[in-house]
Parts: structure tokens; sequence; C-alpha cells
């Protein structure tokens, strides 16, 4: 069935309306703003051809984030020399199982009196912090965290984008968020913000 | 271990554990009408868990900006030429059918 100037239109305004989502996302996944250029581009030329199959164009969201997936998986980690290739299942560097707890970390009852470490942590935390974190994410679990997290998809529309059952959703979404936790915790550290964060409560 | 309900309400009183497995599904919206209702009444007389929801909702929105990209000017245009170059009934076919053609045969596997 050949597309009319409304379909074009309407992929046009809907294309426009996504681009941040999808260059943001495309950006966490490839870690490089010009491929993730070339991998919404490729994405969109893929979409405009599967665009008759689209039933239901309110969920065109969902569908082309699922698209922009797709292509990430087949073009471009293709293109990444074999050790370097992450895997793009459950495994990986992700080392939690979910239950590390940054605040229970920062979370010291003896010294709410005097302050609140919690919220001093998360004015000290940096954007740079975060992005690394993220990016330190073994791709399958960055990206559940940015489709829920940052695009706020539901877990069914993360499920059908990564073809996956919701469970597994929820799985990666609590390792994902654990190890990011994790490794902000860690950079506080490094930086000394946690140190000066409970010394100053503790001084008070 | 607090357990907190709203007497005369029909609300179930749930405690922290309780309130701690579903913290995320909670926060991302995924509880259901019954769940969020216990939840909330929870967290009203809950200082301890008031705390940690409030903790995981600033540190989400924090991520949320942090991740946040915009899409360059120059893909825009890109893709404003690409689009406007996709061929439609009545028109003359753009420059992209080599590009077009190849995109076709994979999008097979995105149409389940």
């Amino acid at each position: 069935m050949t597309a009319t100037a409304d379909d074009r239109e309407f992929f046009a305004r809907q294309v426009q309306g996504q681009m941040d989502s999808l260059y943001g996302t495309a950006v966490k996944l490839t870690r490089n703003p010009g491929e993730a250029e070339e991998l919404v581009a490729e994405a969109v030329v893929r979409a405009w051809s599967a665009l008759p199959t689209l039933e239901d164009r309110g969920r065109f969201r969902p569908w082309m984030f699922r698209i922009l997936t797709n292509v990430f998986v087949d073009h471009f980690r293709k293109r990444r020399d074999a050790p370097a290739m992450e895997p793009w299942d459950d495994s990986g560097a992700c080392d939690d199982d979910g239950s590390f707890s940054l605040f229970e970390r920062l979370h010291q009852p003896f010294l709410l009196w005097w302050g609140n470490p919690e919220r001093e942590y998360l004015n000290k935390l940096l954007r740079d912090d975060i992005g690394r974190a993220i990016d330190a994410l073994p791709p399958a679990f960055r990206l559940a965290v940015i489709l829920v997290d940052v695009e706020g998809l539901t877990y069914q529309d993360a499920a059908e984008i990564l073809d996956i059952p919701v469970n597994t959703v929820r799985s990666r979404l609590k390792r994902g968020r654990a190890c990011l936790q994790k490794a902000l915790w860690k950079y506080a550290g490094d930086v000394g913000a946690v140190r000066s964060t409970t010394e100053k409560a503790s001084a008070r | 271990m607090k357990k907190s309900g709203k007497e005369g309400t029909g609300t179930r009183a749930i405690d922290c554990a309780e309130v701690m497995r579903q913290l995320f599904e909670y926060l991302d919206g995924e509880v259901d009408a019954v769940s969020r209702s216990e939840i909330m009444h929870h967290l009203d007389d809950c200082r301890s868990c008031f705390s940690r929801v409030e903790f995981e909702k600033a540190l989400k929105e924090k991520v949320k900006q942090a991740s946040r990209g915009t899409a360059p000017d120059s893909l825009r245009q890109k893709l404003d030429v690409l689009i406007q170059g996709f061929a439609v009934a009545g028109e003359e076919a753009g420059g992209e059918h080599g590009h077009a053609n190849r995109a076709r045969k994979d999008s097979q596997r995105d149409q389940d």
C-alpha cells in the first residue's frame, strides 16, 4: 500500500515530537553523538517503511523506540570490535543483585536531628556523575533505566520495546538502579562528597 | 516495624517491608489504585518510609534531568529533508530509494 501525503505529514509530526527523546536515548546507547545521529536517521528510515504495520497510531512512541532499539542491535553493535562488544542480555558488568541502596548508606537516624545527609548528598550530585554512572551500566540495564526513568514509559511498553517479559523489565530495572546507585556512591566517595556531608552533619 | 492503616476507611494496613517491596513500582506508577492508597496511607504515618520515598523520587528526577538529550539542529534539518524525500502516492519518489529499500528489508522484524 502506498503511503499518502497525510501519512507523511503524520510521520513527520511524530518524529519531530519525539526527536529529543530518540536522540537522547540514542546517545545513551551509542555513547557517541555522531553515531547517535546516524542511529536515529536509520531508525526513521526503517520506521517509514514499516508505518503501514502500525495499527494503532496512538502507539507511535513505543513502536518508534522499538525500531530504534532494533536498529542499534542490528547495525551499531556489529560495528564494534569483538573485545569491546557488550552483552545484550542480563549478563554483564552490573554486579549487584538489586539490593544496594544509596539511601541506606546515607541515612543515619542519629544524625537526623542535626541535618539531612540525603538532601545534602542530592544537592551535591552532579549531572556528570549521573551521566557516567548510567554510561557504565551494561546496555540491557541501561536501556531499561532510560526507558522507564527518563522516558517515563510503562513496564509493558518497555517489555514490548525490548521484546522481553514484563518481569524481566522489573528485574533489569531493579539491578540497573542498584548498580547506578552503587556507582553514584563510589563517585561521591571519590570526590569526598559523602565524607564531607556526614562530617558536616556530625560537627553540628 | 510500623504498621498503619486508616480506621473506618477500609484501607488495609501494611507494614514498612510491604511498602519497600513495592517502592519502585509505586514511584513508576505501576501499582493499582488499592495498593497506591495503602502505600499513601502508610506514608502519612511513617517518617522513615516517607523519607525513603522522597529520596528515591528526587534521585529519579535527577537521573531524568541529567539524561535528557536535545537533538541538534543539524539532525532536525537532516530528518526534515529525509522525510520530505519519502515517496507518497501522487508524487515522484525522493532521492532516498536505496536507503529506504534497505530499511524495508529490515523492517519485517519490527512488524511483530
